[in-house]
């Protein structure tokens, strides 16, 4: 009897520490005040932490002064990468905790539509949209599915030329029968492939881990629409959505990039930046002209005491114009979050003149959205090393080529990076590496992969 | 020297090979480790230049500075974070595949060799199988965002560190144990003063690799920890590391890393004698 009594008591003891653990569940928080707080998910970038924070801060300013009873809360996730990030976030929303809004790249956005996770914002965009204060076409992109959005983009990130103008000085005073001009910072008179890839070949010098590389820049799908465009080409889909990677600009534009990453070796390939990437290589003055996003302005004027200067994309022809893919990350909103309407606000309140300002004021995140808010972040710029390359900066925003994300993207990118190992050593030819991206991108496309 | 015979030539050209190739392969595991301790003590903008010597060791502290003033000191609450999952993961591990070894080794009991079969079977699912499933028993039970998820599936259940003690207790004669049954000992104090001590260098191995293992589960910690006080090393280095990280963070990423892998070097230059004596004996490693 007293054995039973002990088993049963264990089981009863057992069963009330489920109970009460279950119980535990997540429930909308709320703060002292009565407020509904919305956590925001950031992933962690020292750099850019004290620009999102600031918004937040502005952010919430503006909800109390609605008296909105919603204060919005950082959540920075821990990751080097946004995959890993998203990891963290498709947990999260499966266990229904932590963030219910946050911001991600634009590559992730169309799988969080696929899989529900993002919910239907088009309410909010068409609000946003009535004001009349934002960019033109700031909206549309990969959020946008049958009709609907499902992000509210966070700022816009576009690629630009940065060159180091002392080494250029230096190479000009060692050779002065035979000088270099500084890339061209005119957009539609940029300078050609074959004048960059020239300068890269002559301001390439040295060996080993201390050589300096002419020119960095990835020849990645991501980036394959805007060289192909400045090529002539199509922004890798054709008006009715028919792939075009096996045509002509893009074969003039890996031919560029295999003269100059298995010929002239004036471009570092992957291993030559797998213990210390471009980025580093260039601020360290191991890399004369680097091509990359307006997300290293922030580094460029901390890091780096060389004069830097900024020019537009390189064309094959000088008959085309300059453009530059554009980036613009979402703001997103938890679908099964239990309080879509504070979600709401808040998502509301970070889209917020103040908020924006708050953001471009810190240099970070990329050009504003609003159209008011980016005379805030060119002043910011006007005060570093690069004012005099203000205008090239924003003209570069002008010239947009959108990254066509889908689904499949990603999977299509991982597979022609594996191949492109290949073609970089040397092993694959520039016509067979180009025919493989279209087939893999039409393999994508066609649910193969 | 009379008595003592003259060596080959041959034995000494095999042993002076053997000797190069153990060096060779020695100092390449060496390396990493080596250029990571380096650079952690080199001026950030030198390791941008990619400059970095490699005999040339100076001693600038300016990372590890970083290290310890980012976001306000939290390597020490990292630390003490990972210390704790750590070493409640290890010992519990011990504790409950110690005594589950010993019961499927020692104890007969009525379809024992069936469910130690099936027991092993699950080491052939691999541990992304059980993830998904794992966390949302968890998050249902409100119990993510704490460090339970993270020791409490290897504490119930750790079918390696299982299979690998019984091994070793499956060697104790059983002449032993039926001395402490004569001498009045039950099933828990014979495993308590017999087969515990007899197994110790397997429960140092078993407790080395379920340590690092825990040490390092940057997955595990990125999806169940959210609060910013329960942060772990594993998730600090990778915050170090972060997007768009420009070159002047590799020397903070290096001297994080080196101060991560100080406990388990500790550890390890404890057990040292324990841990060869494990693998010699069971043949695991």
């Amino acid at each position: 009897m007293k054995k039973t009594l002990k088993t049963l008591s264990s089981f009863a003891l057992f069963g009330i520490l489920v109970v009460s653990a279950s119980s535990c569940g997540n429930k909308p928080q709320v703060d002292e005040f009565g407020n509904t707080i919305v956590q925001i998910s950031l992933m962690n970038s020292v750099n850019e932490n004290p620009g999102w924070l600031a918004m937040i801060d502005a952010a919430n300013e503006v909800l109390k002064a609605n008296e909105e009873k919603v204060v919005i809360q950082p959540e920075i996730i821990e990751t080097d990468s946004w995959d890993t990030y998203y990891t963290k976030i498709s947990s999260n929303l499966i266990g229904n905790i932590g963030g219910t809004i946050g911001r991600i790249a634009e590559s992730h956005v169309p799988l969080m539509i696929e899989r529900t996770q993002a919910r239907d914002l088009t309410a909010l965009v068409e609000e946003l949209k009535a004001t009349n204060e934002f960019c033109d076409g700031i909206f549309e992109g990969v959020a946008e599915n049958d009709g609907k959005y499902y992000g509210i983009p966070s700022g816009t990130q576009h690629m630009l030329l940065y060159y180091n103008k002392t080494i250029f000085d230096n190479y000009n005073a060692a050779n002065p029968d035979t000088p270099l001009s500084y890339p061209s910072s005119d957009w539609n008179n940029a300078s050609t492939f074959e004048e960059i890839a020239d300068a890269a070949r002559k301001l390439t010098s040295g060996t080993g881990a201390t050589k300096r590389f002419g020119l960095s820049a990835g020849p990645f799908l991501a980036f394959a629409g805007m060289y192909s465009k400045n090529s002539g080409g199509v922004n890798i889909f054709d008006d009715e959505g028919n792939c075009c990677i096996d045509s002509q600009p893009f074969y003039d534009v890996y031919s560029w990039f295999e003269g100059m990453l298995v010929h002239d070796k004036s471009m570092p390939s992957t291993s030559d930046t797998a213990v210390l990437d471009a980025a580093g290589r260039f601020l360290g003055g191991n890399i004369a002209m680097f091509i990359d996003g307006v997300w290293q302005l922030h580094d460029i004027c901390k890091y780096t005491e060389d004069e830097i200067g900024v020019a537009a994309i390189p064309v094959l022809d000088k008959s085309y114009k300059s453009h530059s893919t554009t980036f613009a990350d979402r703001f997103w909103a938890a679908s099964n979050s239990k309080h879509p309407e504070a979600d709401y606000k808040a998502l509301k309140a970070l889209a917020s003149v103040e908020a924006v300002n708050a953001l471009a004021s810190k240099q970070v995140g990329g050009l504003p959205i609003r159209k008011a808010s980016l005379d805030t972040y060119l002043d910011s710029i006007r005060e570093t090393k690069l004012a005099d390359y203000v205008d090239v900066i924003k003209d570069g925003s002008e010239n947009r080529v959108n990254v066509p994300y889908t689904t499949y993207y990603n999977q299509v990118d991982q597979q022609i990076n594996q191949k492109m190992a290949l073609w970089i050593i040397g092993d694959m030819s520039t016509v067979d590496f180009v025919k493989f991206m279209d087939r893999t991108m039409k393999d994508g496309m066609a649910g193969r992969l | 020297m009379k008595g003592l015979k003259k060596t080959p030539k041959k034995e000494i050209i095999k042993t002076i090979l053997i000797v190069v190739i153990i060096i060779f392969f020695s100092l390449l595991s060496i390396f990493p480790f080596y250029w990571m301790i380096l650079n952690s003590f080199m001026d950030a903008k030198l390791i941008n230049q990619g400059s970095v010597q490699l005999f040339t060791f100076s001693l600038n502290f300016e990372s590890y500075k970083a290290v310890f003033q980012y976001k306000d000191g939290i390597i020490w609450r990292a630390y003490f974070n990972s210390l704790l999952i750590a070493l409640t993961a290890t010992f519990g591990t011990l504790f409950t595949s110690s005594l589950a070894a010993y019961a499927f080794a020692k104890i007969k009991f009525i379809g024992s060799k069936p469910i130690y079969g099936i027991f092993i079977a699950t080491l052939m699912i691999p541990g992304q199988v059980t993830m998904i499933p794992l966390f949302m028993m968890f998050a249902k039970a409100g119990l993510t965002n704490s460090f339970v998820p993270l020791i409490l599936p290897g504490v119930m259940i750790n079918t390696y560190g299982v299979f690998m003690l019984r091994s070793f207790i499956v060697s104790i004669p059983d002449s032993l144990l039926e001395a402490a049954e004569i001498d009045g000992c039950g099933y828990f104090r014979k495993y308590v003063r017999i087969v515990l001590p007899l197994i110790k260098p397997a429960l140092v191995t078993l407790g080395l690799f379920s340590f690092i293992g825990s040490w390092n589960n940057y997955i595990g910690h990125l999806i169940y920890l959210s609060d910013p006080s329960l942060t772990t090393i594993p998730l600090l280095i990778a915050g170090f590391k972060e997007t768009h990280m420009t070159g002047a963070a590799w020397g903070r990423v290096m001297a994080g890393s080196t101060l991560s892998i100080i406990p388990i070097s500790i550890i390890y230059l404890r057990c040292q004698k324990y841990f060869v004596q494990g693998i010699a004996t069971t043949g695991i490693k």
